[in-house]
């Protein structure tokens, strides 16, 4: 039994010396200050996407030939009208970054949104009911896992052509299988809950069950597993586009950026640098994020 | 302040007050305990969840880690000032002159390790032996605690062990270095009741051979009853009365002492007297950060007047080995 | 509600088997027998207690009555219905009911709903009441709660208060039967007492039969009208509460009797029953009568023939070889 339990149960009147609402907030935020830190870079990405229009200084698509490899305004030889210098199409570096972040936000949210539905719904299934069930997904799981990803979604890309949507559908198809076994686990041991033998013998039936007792409690986990994935699907969407499967020319994707500053990487190095470092940002804000999101919902879900 | 009649007391435990600093605020887990023990005797530490029985026990053993600190008081063990002791000292007394032995023995015993080679660990540590001698001392222990084939049994793990095995482990473990104080935290809280009173009665069989005094924590009276010599009642992180074992039952004076005794129910009770509802307390413990201004307990005693809201009650002396933390007793005693 | 004469419920010899699997291919290498042939009848309002050690099946019987599990063999009827093996719809109706109190206030109940889904889920569910919200509400009532907290998460309640949110969903379907499994064990007891009180009201108030699960022999006298006692899975004893105690018959249920602390005066270092040994395993349970490997009055023939539980005077059931017993009653005999 735990001995220490502060917090204050129904019925009980005296509450007298209470910590204001925002000092318990501002303290909570002290305690998660990467989380903090990472949560303005992922405000910083969504704010790009959704303000491009408004943000950027240029049309990323305009080029300006005459101006072609600008540097960017803080070193010499720079311009102010093009803050962070121009690509070897006279396109401003800094409007085709802001952007890029719309395509990467949108390609990491989509294709983690597929890989979640796929992965969900057979690690749900997989968990529930266990036996054949479990065995099939298991297949299915160690048969994806074995293929490399590129293999796969390569493949896919080449089959089905290089869109936005079938890029998206690579992405979310060679990733389920991470879904899945987290919520199978986490599904498993659930089950054998006492609150969910309790809706058993309230004769409710296996999908309420499963969609509403279980499902609602998995959403702390799989948030936190999806927050990682958008970031890794961002830098595999970067990995796509260098090989030329990725978005194509000329939308600004900051993994296409990179692809096509490599021939300049030793003279004008920031072609390639500052998307790289616009991705960098991005995963690292996002990571930092699912990281929080981890320390603030386990020990939360305990006290329950 | 509390002392055992005669001789001195072997424990002494004064103001000691323990707090957890928690982001919710201040928790008051113990707020200005006085207990002690006298040696050979065994103390009941009787209370609830939340009364601070088990955060007086980590005390007094310095287990204590943060958010949670001990922030004032002072613990006497046979003449050593506890908290004044370095970490490095501390550790010499732990297993040594004080031993704990917990409720959970699955999780007290390391799961990689046998049960011989942890018993040894004592010997080894605190005694110097080598390694043949401390294995042959943990055979005999086993063998005072009443683990049968126990130059087999050393050589085997804790999951092989039933909980009642395990528990007698973890004892064997406590007086390996017959310590002069074991505190024993709901040590049968988790077993079964038949096994239950072969714990208690080797207890009880092991303080009679070794002279030592036992602190027993427990929400039990009927474990607090056939094991304790004197009792102290914790409620909220107080203690709300002390008294002799008998007293606990003839002459209670605290109302949650009371109503205590009053809400169990008892074998056999319901055919002597014919079935009653029990007398059940009203209400829930209060929030250890946010105590009440007046008695911890106003707000669940029957016999609650307007002072018990509003003024923190002292321990009132009733008489040599009785005292009460209730203003109802003010009359009948002497503020301490 | 059916004639008085009927049981409630109706067990026959039942019989709850889990197997062990092992090894890559999940053989079956071994069995627990965690109930191992038990049978017994509850009436109409009456409160059975269902009370032993752990290994000793009551847990189980709780849950296999429940149809959480199905049973390996044996027959339980409910109402006269033979439900040992119903299936899907009927079963759904059947489960309405007969309903289920777990002794964990914390884990059994679905952290994520709020307390009126919990308490009115099923109701609502099952009855298509529009006004599923005033059921739950007279609910909180009647177990000492106030209906306007119905929109508060259960971690805001105390363990007390919890186990009264689960009791007040054990009554949202009004069942005939309520298995109540171990409902004060995890409480404090000063909260103990108010919970036991309000399972002793709600009784008397809505008529239902009780199969009450516990460990503590104090409390299960307290609460119910006759006795069961468990010991790997058999059971050794059944009688009337007064009977039990004053008149207890196997050996088991003596040093039961005796192993119970009293909180009373003068009570160290009384005599008593100590039993050597642990409890044996149920995957391997010992052969004759279970008990004999710690029998105080254990004779060759408990070694090696397995007793019958019979009744021995009227309404008290023992399987022991020390108690003989009229042939007579054998259908409700083991």
């Amino acid at each position: 039994m735990n001995n220490v339990s502060p917090t204050a149960p129904i019925g009980d009147s005296h509450q007298d010396h209470k910590p204001s609402p925002l000092s318990v907030v501002l303290k909570r935020m002290w305690q998660l200050r990467m989380g903090v830190f990472g949560f303005l870079l992922v405000l910083l990405l969504i704010g790009s996407a959704i303000f491009a229009p408004v943000v950027a200084t240029h049309d990323p698509l305009e080029q300006d030939i005459i101006s072609r490899l600008t540097p960017p305004s803080f070193l010499e030889g720079g311009d102010s009208t093009y803050l962070l210098g121009t690509d070897q199409l006279g396109r401003d570096l800094f409007s085709r970054i802001v952007y890029g972040a719309r395509i990467s936000l949108m390609i990491g949210l989509s294709a983690v949104l597929v890989s979640m539905v796929i992965g969900v719904l057979l690690g749900l299934a997989a968990g529930y009911f266990g036996g054949k069930v479990d065995a099939v997904v298991d297949f299915l799981v160690n048969a994806m896992l074995a293929f490399p990803f590129i293999l796969l979604a390569m493949t896919l890309v080449i089959v089905l052509g290089a869109s936005m949507e079938n890029i998206i559908l690579a992405l979310g198809l060679s990733n389920w299988p991470i879904f899945a076994r987290v919520t199978r686990i986490e599904t498993m041991k659930l089950r054998e809950q006492e609150f969910v033998l309790a809706a058993i013998a309230q004769g409710l039936s296996h999908v309420r069950i499963v969609l509403k007792h279980i499902l609602s409690n998995l959403a702390a986990p799989i948030l936190v597993i999806a927050t990682v994935e958008i970031a890794r699907a961002i830098i595999r969407e970067t990995f796509l586009s260098f090989l030329g499967l990725g978005i194509q020319p000329p939308t600004p994707s900051w993994g296409l950026m990179l692809a096509e500053g490599r021939d300049y990487m030793l003279t004008v190095w920031w072609l390639s640098t500052l998307p790289g470092f616009a991705i960098f940002l991005a995963a690292l804000g996002i990571n930092l994020v699912g990281d929080a999101l981890r320390d603030l919902l386990d020990p939360r879900m305990r006290k329950g | 302040m509390l002392v055992a009649t005669k001789p001195l007391p072997l424990l002494s435990v004064t103001g000691l007050k323990t707090h957890f600093l928690t982001p919710e605020g201040r928790v008051r887990a113990v707020d200005g305990v006085d207990m002690s023990i006298g040696p050979g005797r065994t103390l009941g530490v009787l209370g609830e969840s939340g009364s601070g029985k088990s955060v007086t026990a980590l005390s007094v053993m310095r287990l204590i880690q943060p958010p949670g600190q001990i922030v004032e008081g002072n613990i006497n063990l046979d003449g050593m000032d506890i908290l004044s002791l370095s970490e490095e000292e501390m550790r010499g007394v732990r297993g040594k002159d004080i031993s704990m032995i917990f409720q959970e023995p699955m999780t007290s015993l390391n799961p990689v390790y046998t049960l011989g080679d942890q018993i040894a660990e004592v010997f080894m540590i605190h005694r110097g032996y080598s390694r043949a001698e401390a294995l042959d001392g943990a055979v005999d222990m086993l063998e005072q605690v009443g683990i049968p084939s126990p130059k087999a049994r050393i050589h085997e793990y804790p999951h092989q062990f039933s909980g009642g095995m395990r528990q007698r482990a973890m004892i064997a473990m406590a007086i390996a270095c017959q310590a002069k104080l074991m505190i024993a935290d709901e040590p049968t809280t988790a077993l079964d009741v038949t096994i239950q009173a072969q714990i208690l009665d080797l207890l009880l069989n092991l303080q009679d051979d070794l002279g030592m005094a036992v602190m027993l924590i427990t929400h039990d009276l009927g474990v607090i009853a056939e094991t304790s010599d004197d009792v102290v009642v914790m409620y909220a992180g107080q203690v709300v009365e002390h008294l002799e074992i008998n007293a606990l039952f003839e002459n209670p004076a605290h109302p949650y002492t009371k109503g205590l005794l009053q809400s169990i129910p008892r074998l056999g009770a319901k055919f002597t007297t014919g079935k009653q509802p029990l007398k059940e307390i009203p209400g829930i413990v209060p929030n250890l950060i946010h105590l009440p201004p007046g008695c911890s307990f106003a707000s669940r005693c029957s016999e609650v007047t307007e002072r018990c809201r509003q003024e923190r009650p002292p321990l009132f002396k009733l008489a040599d080995n009785h005292g009460a933390r209730c203003w109802l007793v003010e009359s009948d005693a002497q503020a301490q | 509600m059916t004639g008085s004469n009927e049981h409630v419920l109706e067990v026959r010899d039942l019989k709850m088997h889990f197997p062990i699997r092992a090894g890559l291919l999940k053989r079956v290498v071994g069995q627990v027998y965690a109930v191992d042939g038990v049978s017994f009848q509850i009436g109409p309002g009456e409160t059975l207690g269902l009370v032993g050690e752990s290994g000793c099946g009551k847990s189980t019987i709780g849950r296999t009555i429940l149809r959480l599990y199905e049973p390996t063999a044996g027959s339980m009827h409910f109402d006269g219905q033979d439900i040992t093996h119903l299936k899907a719809n009927a079963l759904k109706s059947v489960r309405q009911q007969m309903q289920m109190i777990f002794q964990d206030p914390f884990a059994s109940l679905n952290p994520r709903f709020r307390v009126n889904e919990l308490i009115g889920e099923a109701y609502r569910v099952h009855s298509g009441d529009a006004n599923w919200e005033d059921h739950v509400a007279s609910l909180l009532d009647k177990v000492g709660l106030q209906a306007d907290q119905m929109r508060r998460y259960a971690h805001e309640f105390s363990g007390g208060q919890r186990q009264r949110i689960g009791i007040a969903r054990a009554l949202a379907m009004s069942p005939r039967l309520i298995v109540a499994d171990e409902p004060v064990s995890a409480l404090d007891v000063s909260i103990q007492a108010q919970v036991i009180n309000l399972l002793d009201s709600l009784k008397e108030e809505f008529g239902f039969s009780c199969l009450f699960i516990a460990h503590d022999l104090s409390v299960v006298e307290h609460i119910a009208d006759r006795v069961a006692v468990m010991y790997l899975g058999k059971m050794a004893e059944l009688a009337s509460d007064r009977d039990l105690y004053q008149n207890p018959k196997h050996p088991y249920t003596q040093a039961l009797i005796s192993a119970v602390p009293k909180p009373e005066a003068d009570a160290k270092r009384r005599d008593r029953v100590i039993l050597r040994g642990d409890v044996p395993s149920p995957i391997n349970p010992p052969s004759g009568c279970r008990f004999h490997t710690r029998c105080p009055h254990v004779q060759d023939e408990c070694r090696k023939i397995e007793p019958t539980f019979g009744e021995v005077a009227p309404g008290h059931w023992v399987a022991c070889h020390m108690h003989g017993h009229s042939d007579s009653g054998d259908a409700r005999g083991h």
